[in-house]
């Protein structure tokens, strides 16, 4: 695989990751449905459950967050690398394809 | 409809006597009735009532939506290669940033099926209290307290009336309250749901070795 394919998969891959993180808040049916809204001890339980819930999924979103700007990260540096491999083949005027390395 | 629906119309008449009662007449000093009301902190008719209005299917749904969610990770995680055919500072790059990343994905699809099973075990919990406070209400409705409290007349002291209310106010609470300490056990159980995944790892930057060369011609 040559760095401008695997630029396009990790640039595809980051879109992606940030669609499935925008996704996750909607995935959280309400506090309503766990009973948060009881009376006495049992409201009490239904909102620390629909809290925990909520908190987990928030933990999902950061986790999501993080990832999405390492392969954002990683996709950047290998656009880097590629544009200067590109640079380098136009200075000596070759034809040679993106990614052979250096 | 399960069986809580079913018994819950013909039980309803009976729980608001016994509220009545119990607001109205009071219980005998040292009735178990006392300490249930107190760890419920909700009256038997308003606490059965609760349980009456929780849909196990709502977060049953919501539990399936969320693990559905996590086969969207493990594709990204699959579309990209581990490795590259590349040499170089670049693919070098490439090769130690990728576990790390994968990893990070993997433990967060991981988290997510995690969080669709603490939605699921809710969701059990409740049809499971639904079922057993249905048992109790069937046997309550039975009784021969629930004889008497629709026999007695609520605005009179009888001493049989009021211990009757009493008596079936303790059962359903009690039920109500072991229905209580069992769902704080399912949210403790899933306490780990709330661990955070660590930054990821994007592995050492690329070596450049002593005689590294990039030959221009």
């Amino acid at each position: 695989m040559e760095l401008d394919e695997l630029e396009t998969r990790l640039d595809a891959a980051a879109d992606r990751l940030a669609r499935a993180a925008r996704a996750l808040p909607g995935l959280d049916p309400g506090s309503r449905p766990f009973g948060a809204d009881g009376p006495g001890r049992l409201g009490e339980l239904g909102r620390a459950m629909s809290t925990q819930f909520t908190a987990a999924l928030d933990a999902r979103d950061r986790a999501a967050g993080s990832a999405g700007s390492a392969v954002a990260h990683l996709g950047a540096g290998m656009r880097h690398a590629a544009a200067g491999y590109r640079d380098v083949d136009a200075d000596r005027g070759g034809q040679s394809p993106a990614g052979g390395g250096a | 409809m399960d069986l809580l629906d079913r018994v819950y119309p013909p039980a309803s008449d009976l729980l608001s006597r016994v509220d009545r009662a119990l607001l109205s007449l009071g219980a005998p000093p040292g009735h178990p009735v006392w300490s249930v009301l107190r760890a419920v902190g909700a009256s038997p008719a308003d606490a059965v009532a609760h349980f009456v209005a929780l849909d196990p299917g709502v977060l049953a749904e919501a539990a399936r939506a969320v693990r559905t969610s996590t086969s969207e990770w493990h594709e990204i995680v699959a579309g990209l290669p581990r490795s590259i055919d590349s040499q170089g500072v670049a693919a070098e790059a490439y090769v130690n940033a990728w576990p790390g990343i994968a990893t990070h994905l993997e433990d967060l699809a991981g988290g997510l099926d995690d969080t669709s099973a603490f939605l699921g075990a809710v969701a059990d919990w409740m049809a499971r209290s639904r079922r057993s406070l249905a048992g109790t209400l069937a046997t309550c409705l039975g009784s021969q307290e629930a004889l008497m409290l629709r026999a007695g007349e609520l605005s009179g002291t009888s001493h049989a009336v009021i211990v009757s209310a009493a008596d079936l106010g303790a059962q359903v609470l009690a039920m109500v309250s072991h229905c209580l300490d069992d769902g704080w056990q399912v949210r403790d159980r899933f306490a780990t749901v709330l661990t955070e995944a660590g930054p990821v790892d994007r592995g050492p930057a690329p070596s450049v070795q002593s005689g590294h060369r990039i030959d221009v011609r």
